[in-house]
């Protein structure tokens, strides 16, 4: 417990939260910040921050501001979702793996740097393409892109924590095989595996913008690739059409990168000098 | 009450080596445990005492199913160890069979209250019909092992007590099941010798007023002096006498346990003459011929490197592993 | 005196909280002495050891006290004059001889290199003194250069100690040398740092938790219990006849090859915390025979038979031989 208390008052994390809690705000409270569809147009177009429109309007006069908050609710779909997804993926996968070793670990290896291999936004796109591009679909792609790293490290601690003295107890107390894998091993390995993940959420946010801006992403949903998409063409004209989402996006992949590093320092911490 | 028979038990190890090596047929081979044979009785304390390496653990693995058997048998209270399979008969194994590990520091789940601990066998073996009877037989075994008052401790987490405190715990949780045989390797090497008593104590009395068997894995000959009724000494996978304490300390015929007595430091003995060492400790990956103490042993002839010296009763109840003891080599010995 | 400490006492930072893990330690080493500091973990044997070769983590610190070698100060010695001590005239084992060693280079080349840093050897020069001190610790001189994986664990125990040995030191501290090895081999290591001592014209302070390995390789032995010494002086007057019940009872509770069998007597309680210490004796709330002054007041430090030291205030009546014969 002295590990959590000292990662929720480092400042790193602190400064994280407030950001993530911010955003998490913005995302749920969307429809009582800004009431209606925030891809109607409201006002005339490419008008400046100021007045009716804190953060300007773009070439087809939406509220960039009512775009931005609606647009939070993506991105915070995306991170959670998909790094969700790769959670789950990644450990049970790299658990078994790592526990029942032999021919079945060799194979799920080569399946992991199958994955590695892949470009993930070249598969994205090809998937866009058959499947049309849906919110769902999408997290899913990014979710099974991005498992393999949490599955490796997910296979690492089991090798370690395998041959530990309580692995064996909870065989001699007559734990079945999965039972001990899920009961002992996988708790004991999860704090890597946690950290990774948190820094995933930064990676499924940076490739859902990346994507929108492509215009691959959902046309119908506002989000912030959608704005950065639409303010490409006016960028001498209307900065804050990039400016705003840009700075959105760096603010939250800096708390997920504030809160990933913070988790995995404290977890890395020796025993010893925690003691 | 519980009974041991290990009948020619071995366990061998092939090494890891190349492709060629292996089809070939030369791959090392690790005998760890060699065709070794033991009767033990109802309610014994069996000392099980060697070197690191001698596979002393190896066989506690074996008759805890944790490592299969590569040949002979290993019976626990008629139960051949080698026939149990499949989840109905390993559940009906784990509850006569429970093992205590040498580092309470390392056996205990972090992530475990006391309570989750001790009662983790009682709920993998399914022994308990409702929580309050689970509660129940789990304080009942912690005031056992003398972790009173138990809403003190059974909330805590491993790392809140102290090693002392956590062997109990171990204890506890091999206890609960209410087992008749229990297996316990090196249950004191890690703990502070003003705590080694107390649990000493405790595996004594358990043994007494329960009946259970026991088989103490250790490397220290006078902790198995204190506890057992007999001591089994085994060298590099072979047992080379078996006897009980008092014959063993007073009357040694195996010179491998003469050399572990003259070596074991002692306060209240004169250790001015003692064996003199030879050699270094040979490993099981490529044992000796012969006898595989005779590249250490004083007493050494010929016939001791090239016949493999039979464990028989010497004494009633005194087996030895020795030509020079044998009927058939002692006149050997005799004539220098 | 080769070794005077007076008065040690060290402190850990923990928190807010400053502990006292070595608390006003004296004793001395003369040439080719040795002396055991035994006692149980957490007691202090090690930092005592450590902050005589100013070891201590960096959040401890000697905040009183003299180490004098040959009249030196190391507690107040700057870090260079430190580093010239260190390997030179003190020397350590440490407790892990496994982690001791350089696992990629071989055990030769790290005795040489050693010895090469703190004197001007020509490299022929350095190999014939390894090679010689292998042969003493009883390695034969062609395993110079293998690799430590190549040892069994007692061989690369008596590897460290060559190691430790080459540059000829006049102190050598072994930290827990036997703790690690089976009953034959720690008796080499004990008959060979007690065969050192007159060869080499070194000193030894060993730290262990086995008394009976200590009393065979030391001289003289301190006990120590949460920090402090509670009793001194040649070893076997020490161990059997005790006047500090602490000692009393962790002889009592060592089990013995040769001693009539009989319940082992354990102590009760557990070890102490440092940062809640009583006021008065540190053993007085596990002590059998405590009365009210032990938890008040803190017993001195004082001569009692055999030209021990005692720290009890009860050390001349307690006479434990009387009953036990």
């Amino acid at each position: 417990m002295k590990k959590l208390k000292s990662f929720l008052t480092n400042p790193q994390t602190v400064t994280g939260l407030v950001i993530l809690v911010i955003m998490l705000g913005l995302a749920a409270l969307a429809p009582v910040i800004c009431p209606g569809n925030p891809l109607f147009s409201v006002g005339k177009p490419l008008q400046a921050p100021g007045g009716d429109f804190i953060m300007g309007t773009d070439y087809l006069g939406r509220d960039v501001w009512a775009m931005l908050v609606w647009g939070s609710r993506i991105s915070i779909i995306f991170a959670f979702g998909a790094s969700l997804l790769s959670l789950i993926v990644g450990i049970v996968l790299g658990a078994l793996s790592g526990y029942i070793g032999g021919w079945f670990d060799d194979l799920m290896c080569r399946i992991f740097e199958l994955f590695y291999i892949i470009p993930r936004t070249f598969l994205v796109i090809l998937m866009v393409a058959f499947f049309g591009s849906s919110v769902g679909l999408m997290v899913i792609i990014i979710g099974i892109t991005i498992w393999p790293s949490n599955a490796k490290i997910m296979r690492a601690q089991v090798l370690t924590l395998k041959s530990r003295g309580y692995v064996q107890a909870g065989n001699v107390a007559g734990g079945t095989k999965l039972g001990i894998l899920f009961k002992h091993i996988v708790p004991n390995g999860m704090g890597p595996v946690l950290s990774n993940s948190i820094l995933q959420m930064a990676q499924a946010v940076l490739t859902e913008a990346s994507l929108s801006f492509l215009g691959l992403g959902d046309p119908n949903r506002a989000s912030w690739g959608l704005i950065l998409n639409a303010g490409q063409k006016h960028i001498n004209s209307a900065p804050w059409l990039v400016i705003y989402p840009g700075i959105a996006l760096a603010l939250l992949l800096l708390a997920f990168n504030l809160i990933g590093t913070a988790l995995h320092k404290t977890l890395n911490v020796k025993q010893a000098a925690m003691e | 009450m519980s009974n041991m028979t290990l009948d020619n038990l071995s366990k061998k190890y092939v090494l890891k080596a190349g492709f060629f090596t292996q089809l070939s047929g030369r791959a090392g081979v690790v005998s760890a445990v060699d065709q070794v044979s033991f009767q033990m009785e109802e309610g014994e304390i069996i000392g099980l005492v060697g070197e690191s390496g001698c596979g002393k653990t190896t066989l506690g693995k074996m008759l805890l199913k944790i490592e299969d058997i590569t040949s002979g048998s290993a019976c626990i209270d008629g139960l051949d160890i080698s026939s149990v399979r499949g989840r109905k008969q390993t559940v009906e194994f784990r509850k006569k069979v429970q093992m205590i590990f040498q580092d309470p520091y390392d056996s205990l789940d972090p992530k475990m209250t006391i309570r989750e601990i001790v009662a983790e066998p009682l709920k993998a073996l399914k022994l308990c019909r409702s929580g309050a009877e689970l509660q129940e037989r789990v304080s009942r075994t912690l005031s056992l092992v003398e972790l009173t008052p138990v809403e003190l401790y059974q909330d805590r987490y491993p790392h809140q007590l102290s090693g002392g405190q956590r062997q109990r715990v171990a204890i506890a949780r091999a206890l609960v099941v209410e087992p008749e045989f229990i297996i316990a390797d090196e249950p004191v090497s890690m703990l502070d010798v003003s705590l080694r008593a107390g649990i000493l104590n405790l595996l004594q009395r358990m043994n007494r007023e329960k009946g259970i068997g026991v088989l103490l894995i250790t490397h220290d000959l006078a902790t198995a002096r204190f506890l057992c009724n007999r001591i089994i000494v085994m060298y590099l996978g072979k047992f080379v006498e078996i006897t009980d304490p008092t014959s063993l300390v007073e009357d040694a015929l195996h010179p491998y346990t003469q050399l572990l007595i003259s070596s074991a430091p002692d306060l209240f003995t004169d250790t001015s003459n003692r064996i003199k060492v030879e050699g270094e400790a040979a490993s099981a990956v490529a044992p000796p011929k012969g006898c595989r103490f005779s590249p250490r042993c004083p007493y050494a002839k010929d016939v001791c490197r090239e016949k493999v010296p039979e464990l028989t009763e010497y004494e009633p109840r005194h087996f030895v592993a020795c030509h020079k003891v044998s009927k058939d080599f002692s006149n050997l010995y005799n004539m220098e | 005196m080769l070794l005077e400490v007076k008065n040690l006492s060290v402190d850990f930072k923990v928190g807010r909280q400053t502990l006292r893990a070595v608390n006003n330690v004296s004793f001395s080493l003369g040439e080719r002495d040795s002396l055991g500091l035994v006692g149980e973990s957490g007691c202090g044997k090690s930092t005592t050891a450590f902050a005589l070769m100013r070891l201590l983590a960096s959040n401890g610190s000697i905040s009183e006290g003299q180490i004098l070698l040959n009249g030196v100060d190391l507690a107040a010695a700057s870090y260079d004059e430190i580093r010239k001590v260190r390997w030179k005239d003190i020397s350590i084992i440490f407790q892990n001889a496994m982690t001791a060693l350089n696992p990629v280079q071989k055990i030769g080349d790290q005795i040489i290199n050693a010895l090469r840093e703190h004197e001007d050897v020509s490299k022929k020069e350095a190999i014939e003194r390894a090679e010689y001190l292998f042969e003493r610790v009883g390695i034969a001189k062609s395993r110079l250069m293998q690799y430590p994986h190549e040892f069994s664990g007692g061989m690369k125990q008596r590897a460290v100690i060559a190691l430790a040995l080459i540059c000829s030191p006049k102190i050598l501290i072994a930290d827990e040398p036997t703790t690690a090895l089976d009953v034959v081999a720690q008796r080499q290591v004990i008959e060979l740092l007690a065969g050192l001592q007159d060869e080499f014209n070194i000193s030894i302070v060993m730290i262990s938790h086995d008394i009976s390995a200590v009393a065979e390789a030391c001289r003289s032995i301190a006990v120590m219990y949460g920090g402090e010494i509670m009793e001194q002086g040649r070893s076997k007057d020490v161990l059997i006849q005790n006047n500090h019940p602490y000692t009393h009872a962790l002889v009592g509770s060592f089990p013995s090859l040769h001693k009539p069998l009989s319940t082992l007597a354990q102590i009760p309680g557990g070890a102490p915390n440092l940062a809640d210490m009583p006021a008065g004796c540190p053993f007085s709330p596990r002590c059998a025979y405590a009365a009210e002054l032990c938890g008040r007041e803190k017993p001195d430090s004082r001569r009692v038979r055999l030209n021990k030291l005692c720290k009890c205030h009860y050390a001349e009546e307690l006479d434990f031989n009387k009953k036990g014969g």
